[in-house]
C-alpha cells in the first residue's frame, strides 16, 4: 500500500476509529494524490477548508462520538451538486463565480455523519453533453488513456475514482451520466432507484429522469454511499443489507440481444458480456437469455422528455446570458425547441406502458445482466467541439422506468475498461449490490488500476 | 413524417429566444429532426400498444 489515499473506505474507517491515522493525515494522503495527478483534470475545485473538515472530524471522533461510518473520509462532489461555500457552476460560463449558499441535501446528509467534502468535479457543461474543449474547466481525462474521454457527464467523478484521487464521488445520471463514465473509467456507478436519493440543490437537466447516486471503487463502497444519502424511514431497504451473500439460486436474466444484436457493439465487449455471464453461472446463480423490450421507444421518450425539460429549465438563463454557453451544450438544448406540449405529454403517457412491459419482461428474474456501452470511451479527436457525438449505450431506458442500475467493470479492450450493467426492481439496490459484490470478488477487475 | 424545415426551426428557435450561427443551427437542426423522428416512433409504439391492449 503506497498511500492512505489508497485505503477502502471501510479500512480508512477503521484506521481512523483505531487511531492508527487521523482523518487529517488522511486528507493529507488524498490532497497529494490530487495533486500528482492533476493531469487528468477531475477536480475544478479543492476546499480549502478539507484540513478544517479533517481536524473537526478528528475531534468529534476523539470525544466519542460517532456520526456515521463516513466520518473522517474524503468525498468529491460533481460540480452540478451545490456543496456550501464552494464553486457552483455546472461546468459553465454561464454560473461563472457562483458559490453555493447552502448544501444540496444528499450533500448535508454526508456532511452531518462527518465526511470531509474535499472538492468539486469536472462536469460535462450543465450535465448535457461533451466534452468541450472551449471551456474554462478543461474536460476530465480517462486515467486509463488521457487521449481518451472519460464519458460524462458526471467526467470528473469517474476520472477521480478510477484514477486513485479518491474512493467514493457523488455524481448525477439523467441518461447514463454515472453509469456511462463508470463504465469507460473502470470503476463503479451505482444510480439508484428514483427519487431514493433527494435531486434538491443539484442543478437539474430533466426533473423526471435526474438521480443523485455515488461513482466508487467498489460496490461495497457504494451501497455505503447510497444508504449514508438515503432518507431515514423504512421505505428503502439498506443497499449494503445483503453484501457478501452468496448468489447462489438467484435468478440472473441475461439480456444479451439487447445489446449483441446492435453492430456497433464491439465484438471486446460481447466477449466480454459472455464471460460475465459465465462467472455468475460458476457462482450459482440460474442464469438464462431473457429479452427485453425494444430499446428504441425507451430512447425516444427519454429523449423527448430531457430536451423538453431542460430547455424549459433553461430558458431563461439563455434570455439572459446566451453568449455564455459552450456552442454543443446551447445546439443540445435547442433540439427542445421542436417539441411542443403536446408531444411532451405523449412522451409523458408512453411511460406507463414502457415500464410494465419492462416489469413484465423481468417478472421470472431477480436481475438482469446487460451492457452499459457498447464500445469502450471514444478518443478526444472524434470530438470537434461543434457538433454532440452520441456514443451507444444501454442506459437511459432505466431513467425512464426509475429502476436502480449499476455498472460495474467487465474486461478492458485496447486497454480501455469496459462496463457490465445489473439492473433491479424499483428499491432493490440490496439485492443489486449482492449481486454485484459478488461479481467484484470473483474475477480480478476491480483491482485493476492504471498507472501514474 | 416530413422534414422538419429551416423555416420552421428558425421560428421555434425565436420563440425560446435561441440564436445559433450558422454552423450552430445546421448541426441543431440535424438533432431537432432526429428528435422530431422519436416523436414519431413513440407515436407508433402508443398506437401499437393501444392496438394490442383492445
Amino acid at each position: 500500500m503506497s498511500s492512505a489515499a489508497d485505503l477502502s473506505l471501510f479500512d480508512a474507517s477503521a484506521a481512523l476509529r483505531s487511531g492508527a491515522f487521523t482523518s487529517r493525515a488522511l486528507v493529507e494522503a488524498v490532497l497529494q494524490r490530487i495533486k500528482e495527478r492533476e493531469r487528468l483534470h477531475a477536480f475544478t475545485h479543492v476546499a480549502a477548508d478539507a484540513l478544517a473538515q479533517a481536524d473537526a472530524a478528528d475531534a468529534r471522533l476523539a470525544r466519542g462520538e460517532d456520526p456515521g461510518r463516513l466520518c473522517g473520509l474524503p468525498i468529491a462532489v460533481k460540480d452540478l451538486i451545490d456543496v456550501q461555500g464552494q464553486p457552483a457552476t455546472s461546468g459553465s460560463r454561464v454560473l461563472a463565480g457562483r458559490i453555493a449558499e447552502r448544501d444540496a441535501d444528499a450533500v448535508a446528509r454526508l456532511r452531518a455523519q462527518g465526511a470531509v467534502l474535499i472538492g468539486k468535479l469536472a462536469t460535462y457543461e450543465f450535465a448535457m453533453v461533451g466534452p468541450d474543449m472551449n471551456l474554462p474547466d478543461p474536460p476530465a481525462r480517462n486515467p486509463w488513456n488521457l487521449a481518451h474521454i472519460t464519458g460524462g457527464s458526471s467526467s470528473g467523478a469517474a476520472a477521480a475514482v478510477a484514477g486513485g484521487l479518491v474512493r467514493l464521488a457523488i455524481g448525477t445520471d439523467t441518461g447514463g451520466s454515472i453509469r456511462s463514465p463508470a463504465a469507460y473509467c473502470g470503476c463503479v456507478g451505482l444510480k439508484p432507484s428514483y427519487e431514493r436519493v433527494s435531486r434538491d440543490g443539484a442543478f437539474p437537466l430533466s426533473p423526471s429522469l435526474d438521480h443523485t447516486g455515488p461513482l466508487a471503487a467498489t460496490v461495497a463502497e457504494a451501497a455505503l454511499a447510497l444508504d449514508a444519502m438515503t432518507p431515514d424511514n423504512e421505505e428503502w431497504q439498506p443497499a449494503s443489507a445483503l453484501i457478501g451473500q452468496s448468489i447462489e439460486g438467484l435468478r440472473i436474466g441475461f439480456a444479451r440481444s439487447w445489446f449483441a444484436d446492435d453492430p456497433k457493439a464491439s465484438p471486446a465487449l460481447i466477449r466480454a458480456m459472455d464471460e460475465a455471464a459465465a462467472t455468475f453461472s460458476m457462482l450459482g446463480a440460474r442464469v438464462s437469455l431473457t429479452d427485453l423490450p425494444d430499446y428504441q421507444p425507451y430512447e425516444a421518450a427519454a429523449s423527448i422528455i430531457l430536451h423538453a425539460e431542460a430547455l424549459a429549465e433553461h430558458v431563461a438563463l439563455i434570455a439572459k446570458n446566451q453568449s455564455a454557453y459552450g456552442r454543443p451544450t446551447l445546439q443540445c438544448l435547442a433540439f427542445g425547441a421542436v417539441i411542443s406540449d403536446e408531444d411532451l405529454a405523449m412522451a409523458r403517457r408512453a411511460v406507463k406502458p414502457l415500464t410494465e412491459a419492462m416489469t413484465s419482461a423481468m417478472a421470472d428474474v431477480d436481475v438482469i445482466l446487460t451492457a452499459t456501452t457498447l464500445t469502450p470511451a471514444l478518443p478526444f479527436s472524434a470530438f470537434d467541439g461543434e457538433k454532440a457525438v452520441w456514443t451507444p449505450m444501454r442506459t437511459i431506458a432505466f431513467n425512464l422506468t426509475g429502476q436502480p442500475a449499476l455498472s460495474l467493470p467487465c474486461g478492458f479492450e485496447n486497454g480501455l475498461p469496459l462496463g457490465a450493467q445489473l439492473v433491479a426492481a424499483i428499491g432493490a439496490e440490496d439485492v443489486l449490490c449482492r449481486v454485484g459484490h459478488a461479481f467484484e470478488q470473483a474475477t480480478d477487475h476491480a483491482v485493476q488500476r492504471p498507472l501514474f | 413524417m416530413r422534414d422538419l424545415t429551416e423555416e420552421e426551426f428558425k421560428r421555434l428557435l425565436e420563440a425560446k429566444g435561441l440564436k445559433l450561427d450558422e454552423k450552430g443551427f445546421a448541426a441543431a437542426l440535424e438533432g431537432a429532426r432526429n428528435l422530431r423522428l422519436d416523436v414519431a416512433r413513440v407515436a407508433a409504439y402508443l398506437e401499437h400498444h393501444a392496438e394490442e391492449t383492445q
